[in-house]
């Protein structure tokens, strides 16, 4: 089955080390990660994306899609709050709009305000948090829910055909995700 | 059956390289972009070659991935081959575009693979 995961860790080194996680069970052939990436929220609830060394000036487009799937994990009401960070956002600071809204998005649906949000998946991101955030195929949940439970890591996840379905733009995310290992930077 | 998986395996890991040093090149001055974008370009066509010998035999869904990966390595060669008479201006958009175009192809094998692997699984 192909769905997007969100692993959510309480510090950088875990996430990167969750994503390394998940590229070896796809080495092993247990699931096959077709893109990741690692995010960071910072304590003033913004999101930023962790990139390769060599391109941090690919952060900009990646974090606008990445708010976007982000909102897209938390459930409907998510989608609605990266909808209308993309709308309002320009230029450098929309990948940490997007990132903020939705991080607001996911502790209203932790508070059990929005239970219909909850059921779909209930995603939070809490400040200071970090998350590998993933499209893989998996046979079963336990090969990643396990593996990432190792490392300190809570999944969430939700059929890649539900979250299109949800999507507010016709992308598909691949492009936010890096269809390889890498070592997550983030830039000061 | 073994061996399909393991062309599909290595056709996706040539990709994902490929990705990894387009990715890299766009970093670079102009010049080494120019540079450099010849190989990609050879690259990205010698791997669509070979997916093609690869997709006689596959089941329809995996032929259907394999098939898009090719068509888009030989967008993606072509973009290359175009960017020799782009101007610095256009240099930067038309490598993002290549980049995009093998992303895309990663993905399609990617999915192959999973598909492949789910088959072997299930005997």
């Amino acid at each position: 089955m192909d769905n997007y995961v969100a692993v959510v860790f309480s510090n950088d080194q875990q996430a990167a080390d969750g994503l390394h996680q998940l590229w070896n069970l796809d080495a092993l052939g247990q699931i096959t990660v077709h893109g990741a990436a690692v995010l960071h929220r910072d304590n003033l609830g913004y999101i930023h994306l962790a990139t390769k060394h060599t391109d941090p000036g690919a952060r900009t487009a990646l974090g606008i899609g990445l708010g976007a799937l982000l909102g897209a994990l938390a459930g409907p009401i998510g989608v609605a709050a990266g909808a209308a960070a993309a709308a309002a956002g320009v230029g450098a600071g929309i990948g940490a709009a997007a990132g903020g809204v939705v991080g607001l998005t996911a502790d209203a649906v932790k508070s059990g305000e929005h239970e219909e949000a909850a059921f779909q998946s209930g995603l939070v991101i809490h400040n200071g948090e970090s998350a590998v955030v993933a499209e893989v195929s998996e046979d079963w949940a336990t090969t990643i829910d396990e593996a990432m439970k190792r490392l300190g890591g809570k999944v969430y996840r939700r059929p890649k055909g539900t979250v299109l379905n949800d999507s507010f733009t016709d992308d598909n995310y691949a492009d936010y995700l890096y269809p390889y290992d890498y070592v997550p930077y983030f830039p000061n | 059956m073994s061996n399909v998986k393991e062309t599909l395996e290595k056709a996706r890991s040539e990709a994902q390289d490929l990705h990894k040093k387009i990715d890299a090149d766009a970093a670079k001055d102009n010049a080494a972009l120019r540079a450099n974008v010849q190989d990609a370009a050879a690259k990205a066509q010698n791997l669509a070659a070979s997916l093609k010998t690869i997709v006689d035999g596959q089941r329809a869904d995996a032929k259907q991935r394999i098939a898009d990966a090719a068509s888009q390595l030989e967008d993606a060669a072509k973009q290359a081959r175009e960017m020799a008479s782009a101007s610095d201006a256009q240099l930067k958009e038309r490598n993002r575009a290549m980049l995009g175009k093998v992303r895309d192809a990663a993905e399609n094998l990617s999915q192959a693979v999973a598909s492949e692997r789910a088959k072997v699984a299930a005997k």
